[in-house]
């Protein structure tokens, strides 16, 4: 059984936004919204790294652990989605989150949340596969097309990986045995725990 | 007279019921996901498509 995650190789990330870019066009995200961004650490140091961020799909995600209306559902893969017709859009996922990924589009009178939006791992959502509907709440549903995260797929330098967390893993492990340092996968630790 | 009155009273329940707003609610039940199946649930895990993944994931993102 696959265990789907995302791995960021902040040795090779060049900060070009691709990701970013491609996940908005292939989602047709709406403008002021980020599933995925690139964060810089230490910018404009001698040794600034960059990181791209955006639902990493968590083990046990906290998302779901605080929704009040129980919105959330993971796939066997380990792929957590969410259901818009239930969200509230009351906010407690995005101060659960550890890692800032849930958005809220809609901007209504008197501070009202719109529905919550996140990435999907390009899995969609509870509508019919493929659906206009179901592009038009939650974007494109690669998964089901036998296809992985746009994101990664167009990560010019490899640094964004999506897949199987074993394959992930064994591919950076090589990786960092080639070219010497330590490891540092950021966010696994938060995300999946030491030990899954 | 009566029979427009009654005709009257005919359509204002017609048009009364055009109203109507259906009352189901989702009820809440802690930890327990109840909104729609997700259709990809069905071949999620199967070893067709895990396969297919995988073969996707070396061809795009495995060192070359």
């Amino acid at each position: 059984m696959a265990r789907m995650k995302f791995l960021c190789d902040a040795e090779r990330c060049i900060e070009c936004n691709g990701c970013v870019t491609a996940c908005k066009n292939e989602n047709e995200v709406p403008w002021g919204i980020n599933r995925r961004r690139v964060v810089t650490l230490d910018d404009g140091l001698p040794g600034e790294k960059s990181i791209s961020v955006a639902c990493m799909h968590c083990t046990d995600a906290p998302c779901a652990a605080v929704c009040p209306v129980d919105c959330f559902y993971t796939t066997e893969d380990g792929v957590v989605l969410h259901d818009k017709d239930l969200c509230i859009g009351c906010g407690y996922c995005f101060y659960a989150c550890p890692f800032g990924a849930p958005q809220y589009p809609q901007k209504e009178a008197f501070g009202v949340r719109g529905k919550m939006d996140k990435c999907t791992f390009c899995g969609g959502g509870p509508e019919p596969d493929n659906s206009a509907i179901e592009k038009k709440m939650y974007g494109a549903n690669r998964l089901a097309q036998g296809k992985l995260p746009l994101c990664a797929e167009m990560c010019a330098t490899k640094a964004l990986l999506a897949g199987d967390g074993d394959m992930v893993a064994d591919i950076y492990r090589e990786r960092v045995l080639k070219r010497g340092g330590r490891p540092n996968s950021w966010g696994w630790e938060t995300a999946y725990r030491k030990n899954v | 007279m009566r029979v427009r009155t009654i005709a009257t009273v005919m359509l204002a329940a017609l048009l009364l019921s055009g109203c109507y707003e259906t009352t189901d609610v989702v009820i809440h039940e802690p930890g327990i996901y109840k909104g729609a199946k997700d259709p990809l649930l069905a071949v999620d895990g199967t070893a067709g498509f895990e396969e297919k993944l995988s073969e996707r994931f070396m061809e795009g993102q495995a060192p070359r």
